[in-house]
């Protein structure tokens, strides 16, 4: 039986109450978490405001101490927990590891900017004048975390949020409860004092909106959906509270007549259906030049067939169940509404067959073509493993359609020619580019999307302005 | 008997030579050395060469991780370390443990930074083509060479070898030949991390042999060496013919002004830590004190008391409290450079309030210890004034005006550090825009952090340690434009 842990120990819902947490893959109990409500989120707050003086005052170097020994920890302990998040999330166990090891990455990665922090300096505003600017951290923090990568989306948010001395309430999703408050209790075996960072398990419609509104909180970092954004947005805009948004997407990939092909076919491939395609930055619409396009087609739907479906713990698994019921209604909602209108399906189109597969939300790999562009798995997020594949004369009508959309979170092309990849860099309507590359995360580089995609840039040293005050003073020196 | 370690082996000198390394407390012998020469910079050098293109093309985060490494086996032996600095340079085993501390500090800034390099990209005037842009590069510069001091022989290296290597550069150390153990040993250590062979390589003999064949050598493109202002006019004249980047972190005459509304007790201690740790032997320590008249009596008084504390003896034995230990000067030049200074001042009406002279005590008759000292009425042209003061003796100053202070305070050839102590904001703003030094430290200590750039104007040097900035030393950035874009 999980617990949330607040104030530097694990505990219950004040209310006693618990909530069962399943395997996506089989549909089995992995643990209950409890089930936290307003007044536990709370108490979460308060014990952040307090903690918030000391932590605020512990050196940056101090800090990243601390940061760097939690990722340490967390190494040490990588399988252990990787499993648990396959259990409780149904990623393939090999996909986990990755996921806990971009979250240890991401701990290391800001405690190395521990004493790099700066303020500035500027000389003489007039003769008897000169400017300093100094950066606080800004109070108590909220961080509002999915349950498509519960761990490392997380360490988005609270590795900068604590380099800069905030103090921080997590919010994981109702689902994937597990992993997330384990790790929470590991930074804390590093060092982390506690109520500095404190977590609370339970339903969005309670917790989560306590952290939104509660006047303590002064920053909400939120990843999930566009419309879930919305909703923190405006929340958070009754009391000017800052916000970080890293919402939906609907990234193009466009592959030019000179590209690569079997390098973009594998990108395309990982692109859309790594974490069974529940991904902000997934691959989600596929422009191919129409001159490539049917041996393009034809590998990819090779590839395809190839991927193993099953149990993310079982040997050998290269994509998992849909994380809920939900999901998987949802993606055969939209892939039924492309057929209607006209698509094909290439391959997969439908729930795998067998007993390994009856109590698990399984989705085959799915790629379609004929796709009339008003359908929802183009206009709408797809958050799940099936790619509409369209054909396109040149590149300006590849940019022109990969722009036409709500969304601009990331984008790639894959070219030979140096002018198609720098128009594409130039024009693509999107936080990201990759050029010739699958769409990966650097920790190195700011992360946050265009137009409906978000707010604010999380990753990069650029994260940490987003988590403190710039406040300038004027010396009058005459 | 030590050996010097190049190309992933221990080796000795081609020569075969060596000499002797000797404790600063009793004169013993605490190891022995390779003598090396030209032959042996040019084999540390081809070694280096062989070793950068695969280094500059190493991820960050696994230069990063092979010295994250490197520091954990070095915490685990720092005492020993400490123990092994203590005998060879002569401070207490204290500032021994001090110093590894904030070289291990550096060293970890510095990792922490490796996925943190950044050029930038530029949008263009459309003046040559509509479409361009540029992009600013930053490429490692080349083979390194460290030439670093006996008087901070790991902080000093640290201060090299961390951006050097984090930038992507194999760095040659070259050690002062009176300190080259502990130097060398550390090296081992962050080779044993995982170094690749080549990248991390230390050549020990004399300074006229091996450091000029080094900083000479047409594969070496970036020197850096902490040393006297002497040492460094030497090396800019040796670099320059190549045009081989260098930063020069050399001597200083910190001046330290203390207002009428300071802290007596802190200023007292910051004047006392600045200006005999280490016995004396740092380049920011405090070098000149500036007393506001009102102050003065009050402030020399306590000053006296306090430095008469000091008890100078071996840094391996502890002092009884509330002695203070202080160890011996590095070499018997040190000591006689000392004397002949404070000689000089006597011989033009200076008086010496307590110490300036080698203490009585038979037991410590082998090593070169000397009485720290306090001297009042110096002439402004004594050589405590116009010379760099390595060693424990502080002349101090009536001033009865803040612009008397400054003026005395930039009256010198060198600008490295100073401080004022006040609580008077014109004032410590006034010293802050016009002292002419590479750092003012209000109301605090001399002190070099790892977080802010380190580096002195007029004779001082050249470039800045520390700091992000130090990195840029060890970086050429190259701006890339790309145009003809459709």
């Amino acid at each position: 039986m999980a617990k949330m842990f607040i104030a530097g120990e694990y505990v219950d819902a004040i209310s006693g109450k618990v909530t069962e947490v399943y395997n996506p893959a089989n549909g089995e109990l992995v643990d209950t978490a409890p089930e936290g409500g307003r007044e536990d989120a709370k108490r979460a707050i308060d014990v952040a405001a307090k903690a918030f003086g000391e932590w605020s005052k512990t050196p940056f170097s101090r800090r990243g101490e601390i940061l760097f020994e939690a990722a340490r920890l967390i190494r040490e302990q990588e399988r252990d927990l990787a499993t648990l998040l396959t259990k409780e999330q149904g990623k393939p166990l090999r996909e986990a590891l990755r996921e806990i090891r971009r979250f240890a990455h991401t701990i290391d990665h800001y405690a190395g900017l521990a004493k790099t922090i700066r303020g500035g300096y500027v000389p003489l505003l007039d003769a008897q004048r000169y400017g300093m600017i100094i950066k606080r951290p800004l109070g108590v923090c909220g961080a509002i975390v999915p349950w498509n990568f519960p761990v490392s989306l997380m360490g988005n948010k609270i590795a900068p949020g604590l380099l800069a001395g905030n103090t921080l309430g997590v919010k994981p999703a109702g689902t994937t409860p597990l992993t997330a408050t384990r790790t929470v209790e590991i930074l804390h075996k590093a060092g982390l004092p506690s109520g500095v960072l404190n977590i609370v398990t339970g339903p969005g419609s309670t917790v989560g909106q306590e952290i939104i509104e509660n006047s303590k909180v002064r920053k909400i970092g939120f990843t999930g959906a566009t419309d879930t954004g919305r909703k923190v947005m405006a929340a958070a805009a009754q009391e000017i509270k800052r916000v970080t948004l890293e919402l939906g997407g609907s990234d193009p990939m466009i592959v030019c007549d000179d590209a690569d092909i079997d390098k973009a076919v594998s990108a395309a491939s990982v692109g859309r259906f790594f974490n069974c395609g529940q991904a902000c930055l997934a691959v989600k619409r596929l422009y191919l030049f129409e001159n490539i396009a049917d041996e393009f087609i034809e590998k990819l739907v090779a590839k395809a067939r190839k991927l193993r479906v099953s149990d993310g713990l079982a040997e050998g698994a290269m994509i998992g169940p849909l994380h809920t019921v939900f999901q998987l209604e949802e993606i055969e909602t939209q892939v039924r509404d492309a057929v209607d209108k006209g698509a094909q399906i290439l391959v997969g189109g439908k729930r795998p067959e067998g007993a390994e597969y009856a109590r698990g939300n399984f989705y085959l790999p799915t790629l379609l073509t004929d796709i009339d562009e008003s359908s929802s798995i183009v206009r709408d997020e797809v958050f799940g493993p099936a790619l509409p594949i369209m054909r396109v004369h040149d590149l300006d009508e590849a940019i022109q359609k990969a722009n036409d959309h709500i969304y601009g979170l990331g984008s790639s092309i894959w070219t030979r020619d140096l002018d198609r990849a720098n128009r594409a860099a130039y024009q693509l309507d999107a936080g990201y580019t990759w050029v010739n590359s699958a769409q990966i995360i650097f920790d190195e580089l700011p992360f946050g999307g265009f137009k409906q995609s978000g707010l604010g840039k999380e990753h990069g040293s650029e994260a940490i302005d987003y988590y403190m005050e710039t406040k300038s003073v004027v010396f009058a020196t005459g | 008997m030590a050996k010097m370690f190049m190309n992933a082996e221990w080796v000795g000198a081609a020569s075969g030579q060596t000499y002797e390394v000797k404790n600063p407390a009793d004169g013993s012998v605490v190891d022995s050395a390779p003598s090396g020469d030209a032959q042996d910079a040019a084999a540390a050098v081809d070694s280096a060469r062989a070793a950068s293109k695969d280094w500059a093309a190493t991820a960050p985060d696994e230069r990063a991780g092979i010295l994250h490494e490197g520091v954990n086996l070095i915490k685990q032996q720092t005492k020993d370390l400490a123990q092994l600095l203590t005998k060879e340079q002569g401070k207490p085993f204290m500032e021994s443990m001090g110093e590894l501390n904030h070289f291990l500090h550096g060293m970890e800034f510095y990792i922490g930074m490796a996925s943190k390099i950044r050029g930038s990209q530029v949008p263009l005037p459309p003046t040559m083509n509509p479409n361009c842009y540029g992009v600013i590069m930053k490429q490692p510069v080349g083979v390194c060479v460290g030439i670093v001091p006996w008087n901070f022989p790991i902080t000093l290296m640290g201060t090299k070898v961390g951006p050097a290597l984090i930038a992507g550069n194999p760095i040659i150390i070259k050690p002062a030949s009176t300190t080259p153990l502990t130097t060398l040993k550390i090296i081992g250590l962050l080779n044993e991390a995982g170094l690749p062979a080549g990248v991390l390589n230390c050549v020990t003999g004399p300074g006229s042999k091996v450091g000029a064949a080094l900083i000479t050598h047409r594969d070496v493109r970036r020197v850096a060496l902490t040393g006297s202002s002497e040492t460094g006019k030497q090396v800019m004249a040796l670099a320059g013919p190549d045009f081989k980047r260098i930063t020069l972190e050399l001597g200083g005459s910190d001046p330290m002004i203390v207002c009428p509304d300071a802290d007596i007790a802190k200023a007292v201690s910051g004047a006392m830590i600045g200006r005999y740790w280490n016995a004396g032997q740092a380049c920011l320590a405090v070098k000149r004190l500036y007393l506001f008249e009102e102050i003065y009596e009050e402030f020399v008084e306590k000053l006296v008391a306090k430095v008469g504390r000091y008890e100078p003896g071996d840094g391996m034995a502890k002092a009884e409290k509330p002695r203070i230990r202080m160890g011996p000067l590095h070499t018997a030049f040190q000591r006689e450079e000392v004397e002949t200074q404070l000689a000089d001042a006597v011989s033009k009406g200076a008086e010496v309030l307590v110490g300036g002279k080698r203490p009585d005590d038979d037991s410590l008759g082998k090593g070169h210890f000397f009485a720290p000292a306090v001297v009042a009425s110096v002439s402004e042209d004594s050589k405590l004034v116009t010379e760099e003061v390595f060693g424990p003796v502080l002349p101090v100053f009536k001033v009865s005006e803040l612009d008397e202070a400054i003026a005395k305070a930039n009256n010198s050839k060198w600008g490295l550090g100073s401080s004022i102590w006040t609580n008077n904001m014109k004032f410590a703003n006034k010293a802050a825009r016009e002292i002419e030094s590479g750092m003012v430290w209000i109301n605090q200590l001399h002190y070099g952090y790892d977080e802010m750039p380190f580096g002195g104007v007029k004779a001082s040097g050249m470039g800045h340690e520390h700091g992000p900035e130090a990195l840029e030393y060890y970086l050429e950035p190259k701006s890339v434009v790309f145009g003809g874009l459709g």
